[in-house]
């Protein structure tokens, strides 16, 4: 029974176990069962309740609706909904095995449950992925070996000698005078003599800092370059 | 609560094709330490893609640096573009034995975490130790590595106050407070009867319809889905609301093909009106008249009367796909139980992402609805709030 000390997220939770009118209208109310879910009180009394013998389907049934309704239980997201499902119909299962191991004073229910339900989800994708003993192909144990790199350099060189079209419209809006082209065929000759490279010495070409020469290539002309490549 | 299997690492096979993958970059390197490298920072790259894909994360390799070649050559990179994160992930390989990893300098930016990934010859499977989110030492050591579970929560939707997500209730999919109740929507099957059987007097042209079948169409699934109801509307009435909107859609230049039976034409007017409100009542008469018709538009509501300081009202949110994935939103608020008009200054409002009000309709005299629709494009947020006095209710959105 309530009486005028008990805290009234308690005497909430009492009215719902006790009847069912009161339990559909307390879990109407979203903000009022994440306040329960936060508060230690209310679910160290949820938890007890849950934990006596006679009464245990009750307090465990309106925990279970109060998480739901709660929206606190963390969504699939971007995961895929298959692996999330399954993952959260286990994470059910544990929570309901497990309930009496408990602590009221570390977590809220939920947050104990959502912990739990990441670590499903890494458990559902290592049973997804055997490993395929199938794979009878050739392995490429040995090597692989830099076999190519001398044709391969000199025709980059040559690809991008052969299409200065396709680099018009790459600039540095910073440094204008910064031709994606030339700094281009600049890098290539550098790797196809074996000389060492170096932003720094590249950067003083052309009177700009380094760090921004580096950006400009990697952002515009590095993605311009693979253009040239067949697929 | 910490895990005993918190670090045991999660095995992921590496098929021939990515050997081959791994080898075709690696070639292309002019030492021979750099192909060893190359070879390696492809296969760990692919190894973290195959196990993003089991857990249903899309990665763009074409957006990633480490598949341009001349980023290969520059610089020691095995980074992986994850879109969902609007970033790179890099997974540096290690063998097994070693006790630290090798993280280069040119990656310690622009990266949203990094994964350690283990592989040996003869290069079969890869083994995924764990995650960090950020390194800023060239030689990580691996008992800094965290379980891979902190990237995984990345992917889930965490945020404290969920939104609704509309989309899920096309699936049919409510949330527990949302759910669909007979109690609730009755009152808007009244309210659609309502502006059916006040067409009784009214004489309608032709919209263009062909209506010869329509006692045969409606009447069997009319009368056999809800036996307990009130009198079913009389057939004739139906058929006079379906003329009508027929008929205004004509009025618009939008003529019905005459050779449609009644659910047809409806469906016809929903898929093809400019006017949403035209495309709203056809809906919602369709709904009436088959609620499993794939073409219904998706409805739910929820009693506000915890909010509202016991005035028992409702809020309805409908929803209708329109073409190209846009949605129309209808939000209607209506009495409940024994009101049967609104309570005088109760005002529905949109607000907006930036929680600015994009409506504002508010109830007279006499007032038996009050409602709003707008359309929306997919990942569109907004709140839909019901005030009466001091007392007020908001729920938030996702399309």
């Amino acid at each position: 029974m309530c009486n005028d000390s008990t805290p009234p997220l308690i005497s909430l939770l009492q009215a719902a176990v006790s009847s069912p009118i009161e339990k559909s209208k307390l879990l109407q109310q979203p903000e009022k069962l994440r306040e329960i879910m936060n508060n230690v009180p209310a679910r160290r009394w949820l938890f007890e309740q849950a934990c006596q013998p006679d009464d245990l389907n009750r307090a465990a049934d309106l925990i279970i609706a109060v998480m739901q309704s709660s929206r606190l239980i963390w969504r699939g997201g971007k995961i895929s909904p298959d692996v999330y499902s399954e993952s959260l119909s286990r994470t059910w299962v544990w929570f309901m095995e497990h309930l009496q191991t408990y602590d009221p004073e570390k977590a809220s229910f939920v947050t104990w449950f959502n912990q739990k339900l990441v670590w499903m989800i890494q458990d559902v994708i290592r049973e997804l992925s055997p490993i395929d003993d199938q794979d009878k192909e050739r392995i490429y144990q040995i090597g692989p070996f830099p076999d190519r790199w001398d044709e391969t350099i000199q025709e980059w060189l040559e690809l991008v000698q052969n299409h200065p079209h396709l680099f018009r419209n790459c600039r540095s809006q910073r440094s204008p005078h910064v031709n994606c082209q030339v700094l281009l065929i600049q890098i290539l000759t550098v790797l196809r003599n074996s000389e060492e490279f170096s932003w720094k010495a590249i950067a003083q070409d052309y009177e700009v800092e380094p760090s921004a020469l580096r950006k400009f290539c990697k952002r515009r002309c590095f993605p311009c370059f693979k253009q040239l490549l067949p697929e | 609560m910490i895990d005993t299997d918190a670090l045991i690492p999660i095995a992921i096979p590496i098929t021939a094709t990515d050997r081959r993958q791994a080898y075709q970059f690696a070639a292309q390197q002019p030492t021979q330490a750099q192909t060893n490298q190359v070879y390696r920072n492809t296969l760990a790259v692919l190894v973290m893609q195959r196990y993003l894909q089991l857990l249903g994360i899309d990665t763009d390799l074409d957006a990633s640096q480490s598949w341009n070649p001349l980023d290969r050559l520059l610089e020691n990179i095995a980074d992986l573009y994850i879109p969902a994160l609007q970033g790179c992930l890099e997974c540096r390989p290690v063998r097994q034995g070693d006790r630290k990893c090798t993280v280069p300098e040119e990656v310690w930016d622009d990266r949203v975490g990094y994964v350690v990934v283990q592989i040996d010859e003869p290069y079969q499977e890869g083994q995924l130790l764990g995650f960090v989110e950020s390194v800023s030492v060239p030689e990580l050591p691996l008992s800094y590595l965290q379980p891979l579970t902190k990237l995984i929560e990345q992917f889930l939707e965490r945020s404290p106050q969920p939104s609704i997500q509309l989309r899920q209730w096309l699936k049919r999919i409510f949330e527990p407070d949302w759910q669909f109740s007979e109690d609730l929507l009755n009152p808007i099957r009244g309210s659609i009867r309502g502006s059916i059987l006040q067409l009784r007097e009214t004489q309608c042209e032709r919209g263009g319809a062909n209506f010869e079948p329509i006692q045969r169409q409606i009447k069997p699934s009319y009368h056999s889905r809800s036996p307990d109801r009130e009198q079913p509307i009389p057939v004739n009435l139906i058929q006079h609301r379906i003329e009508e909107l027929c008929y205004r859609s004509s009025d618009r230049g939008q003529p019905v093909p005459v050779n449609l039976n009644p659910l047809d034409a409806l469906v016809h007017l929903i898929q093809t009106t400019q006017d949403d409100e035209i495309r709203w009542q056809s809906a919602e008469l369709l709904w009436e008249l088959d609620p499993h018709h794939p073409n219904c538009p998706v409805i739910s509501a929820k009693d506000l009367g915890f909010y509202l300081a016991g005035h028992t009202v409702a809020l309805m949110v409908g929803m209708l796909p329109k073409s190209d994935n846009k949605m129309l939103i209808l939000l209607r608020v209506y009495p409940l139980g024994q009101l049967s008009r609104l309570p005088l200054g109760l005002k529905l409002i949109g607000l907006d992402e930036t929680r600015n009000s994009f409506f504002e309709v508010e109830s007279r005299q006499r007032d038996k609805t009050i409602q709003f629709k707008f359309t929306a494009d997919e990942g569109d947020r907004f709140d839909a709030r019901v005030v009466l006095n001091d007392a007020s209710f908001t729920e938030s959105f996702v399309v």
